[in-house]
């Protein structure tokens, strides 16, 4: 074929700026094959490592909890745990402290995941613009959703202090623990959301209509022997990665590319990987509560692929799965809640280092900091979940995107985004607000023309 | 407990000049506060409203606007429908994940949560720069919103008084 015969096509799709993320689309086909797939990150890097040194160790978990307004708790905790293995006091942690950590990241979990299901990722299956055209004709579904959603946000409150931002945390343990009374308050509604998430995650999975795209992935995830992965638990993959927190840093590689400003992480020596529910539930479905182990048979039945998903379209179902695992431990810590004997344990300073990664809705955030004698940070490491699964985007967007040949540019860009939202990127608002610029012909790699 | 008939929604940044309009017309409301009237500071989270709906008469959405064309400060009110609505300032949510009041309140009309009546007042103004606080040319105009938004309530208050009594408002005189 000569050259004047090659089509060159060009999808971009860039995004106006948003705070928690910033990100565009640019697939370059030739041919009808992909020859290139970025999903470019441009946001400005925010430099939270370097603002972390010479502050203390008391102020890291409320500093780094900026870092996301959907998932602060993810930093507060892995940041918390962190600290405590770098103050020699990991180990030292009560069981009562631990459960409350554990009821907190359930509110998380149960917010995010819903908001994300429901208003963002939803109305990408059910083709519509956005959830509030969905909500015209799904409006039961979309109130469920809200009244779920807003259960989430009040565990995160009673725990620490309010929804957004939360304050209540601190390395240790918490500020102060609610009463009996306040926590026994919620579990009419908590167990009333549990019954409408187990409703809601068989009509996901009997109603939705999943595309067919399998790849062979490498799921990443905290694997802890007796729970479901939230807090603790050694790094594992399925590809045979099998290490301690503390060494998770070391297995990894973090690299620059050019064309994003976050950081591509890689598994040494084999290449991209996944971390997120997905990943969590291929590795960790028999440690599900039952009440959510209980409906798996019936959602793999009817999404017609029994576990390991490797569709990573079926991400919306981990998630229904996941939020029904967190409203039914959320209940069963509350019913069993007696505020604790105390809240926080002592910490004395000391000169040291701790890594720990906890289970964000989005995937494993891991945390390395090196303490001084005094408690002031030294050095500070931070992966985010985003970043862990970037390459795994782009990678799905080459084998996605060579499906989608003889789609209209608009369409195909659609389908794309729809990709990249399965992931939950904290860019995913982003691309909810897109110009779509294409160009025909010309030298590869060329950026079309604002259209 | 039954919900005021009038909730009085305000939005905006306190940390981004004047766009902080709306948690500035809260507080100065919260001082000389309204009958009828609850008001909720939603600031930059405006989803928040979704939740309190339910059992109103009307709406008052109050925020900061962009009107190049007028003056600074100048108040504006109409309907949340009408087709000349004011530009309002934070037409983009804080959060990725969050939503604009625009969005909320359509949301709201999609699941069918909207009072009858939704009423918007703005005050024009002259910057949302963030790190800088409210004008006190912006500031000023609390007191005249505070008057709008309680003629508001009169009036809403002296409609529902009128649909609860019998038809024409009076008992008419037995036969």
């Amino acid at each position: 074929m000569s050259d004047s015969n090659v089509r060159t096509r060009t999808i971009r799709v860039g995004a106006l700026a948003r705070v928690e993320g910033e990100g565009a689309l640019h697939l370059v086909m030739r041919d009808g094959h992909v020859e290139q797939s970025r999903l470019d990150i441009y946001e400005p890097p925010r430099f939270f490592e370097a603002l972390l040194r010479g502050r203390s160790y008391t102020e890291v978990p409320d500093i780094t909890a900026r870092i996301c307004g959907i998932c602060p708790v993810a930093y507060q905790m892995g940041s918390c745990h962190a600290l405590e293995k770098a103050m020699g006091v990991f180990d030292a942690i009560d069981p009562a402290i631990r459960r409350l950590r554990t009821l907190l990241y359930c509110g998380e979990w149960i917010e995010s995941h819903v908001l994300h299901m429901f208003m963002l990722h939803l109305p990408d299956f059910l083709g519509y613009e956005s959830a509030i055209t969905m909500a015209n004709d799904h409006r039961d579904v979309v109130q469920q959703a809200l009244r779920i959603k807003k259960i989430g946000n009040a565990i995160v409150s009673l725990l620490a202090g309010r929804a957004v931002h939360p304050v209540g945390v601190k390395v240790g343990g918490f500020y102060s623990a609610p009463t009996q009374a306040r926590a026994a308050a919620m579990l009419s509604d908590l167990r009333t959301c549990l019954e409408e998430m187990c409703e809601l995650t068989l009509l996901l999975a009997k109603k939705v209509s999943y595309p067919d795209f399998k790849r062979d992935y490498e799921f990443v995830a905290l694997c802890p022997e007796d729970e479901y992965p939230m807090n603790l638990g050694r790094i594992i993959s399925s590809a045979g990665l099998n290490v301690d927190q503390q060494e998770f840093g070391d297995a990894i590689e973090e690299q620059q590319v050019e064309h994003s400003t976050a950081l591509h992480s890689v598994i040494r020596g084999r290449g991209s990987y996944m971390v997120g529910p997905l990943a969590r539930l291929n590795l960790n479905h028999e440690k599900l509560h039952p009440r959510a182990r209980e409906l798996l048979p019936a959602v793999s039945a009817a999404v017609g692929s029994q576990l390991p998903w490797r569709n990573n379209f079926l991400s919306l179902p981990a998630r229904a799965l996941e939020t029904v695992h967190a409203l039914a431990m959320a209940g069963d810590i509350i019913a069993s809640y007696t505020p604790p004997a105390r809240v926080a344990i002592p910490i004395t300073p000391r000169a040291g280092t701790g890594g720990h990664g906890t289970e964000a809705p989005r995937g494993i955030c891991w945390h390395r900091y090196t303490t001084e004698a005094d408690g002031s940070i030294a050095a500070a490491r931070i992966i985010p979940p985003t970043s862990q699964n970037q390459g795994t985007i782009e990678q799905d967007l080459r084998w996605y995107a060579e499906t989608l040949a003889g789609l209209d540019d608009q369409t195909a860009a659609l389908r794309c985004e729809h990709l990249i939202r399965n992931y939950d990127p904290c860019i995913s608002c982003s691309v909810h607000f897109l110009r779509l610029n294409r160009s025909e012909a010309g030298a590869l790699g060329e950026k079309g023309k604002p259209g | 407990m039954k919900a005021s008939p009038v909730l009085l929604a305000t939005c905006g940044n306190s940390m981004a000049e004047d766009d902080g309009f709306g948690p500035h017309l809260a507080r100065y409301v919260e001082q000389h506060p309204i009958p009828g009237v609850e008001t909720a500071d939603l600031q930059v989270w405006p989803d928040a409203l979704l939740d309190l709906l339910v059992g109103r008469q009307a709406l008052i959405v109050a925020d900061a606007a962009i009107c190049p064309e007028q003056p600074i400060g100048r108040i504006i009110e109409c309907d949340w429908g009408a087709p000349n609505r004011p530009q309002l300032a934070n037409q983009h949510p804080l959060s990725s994940h969050g939503m604009t009041i625009s969005e909320v309140v359509e949301l709201a009309r999609s699941l069918g949560l909207l009072p009858r009546i939704v009423r918007v007042i703005v005050v024009n103004i002259g910057g949302a720069q963030v790190g800088k606080g409210i004008s006190d040319i912006v500031a000023a105009q609390a007191a005249p919103v505070r008057t709008r938004i309680a003629m508001i309530a009169v009036q809403i208050c002296a409609d529902d008084l009128q649909l609860d009594a019998p038809r024409h408002g009076f008992r008419q005189p037995p036969a």
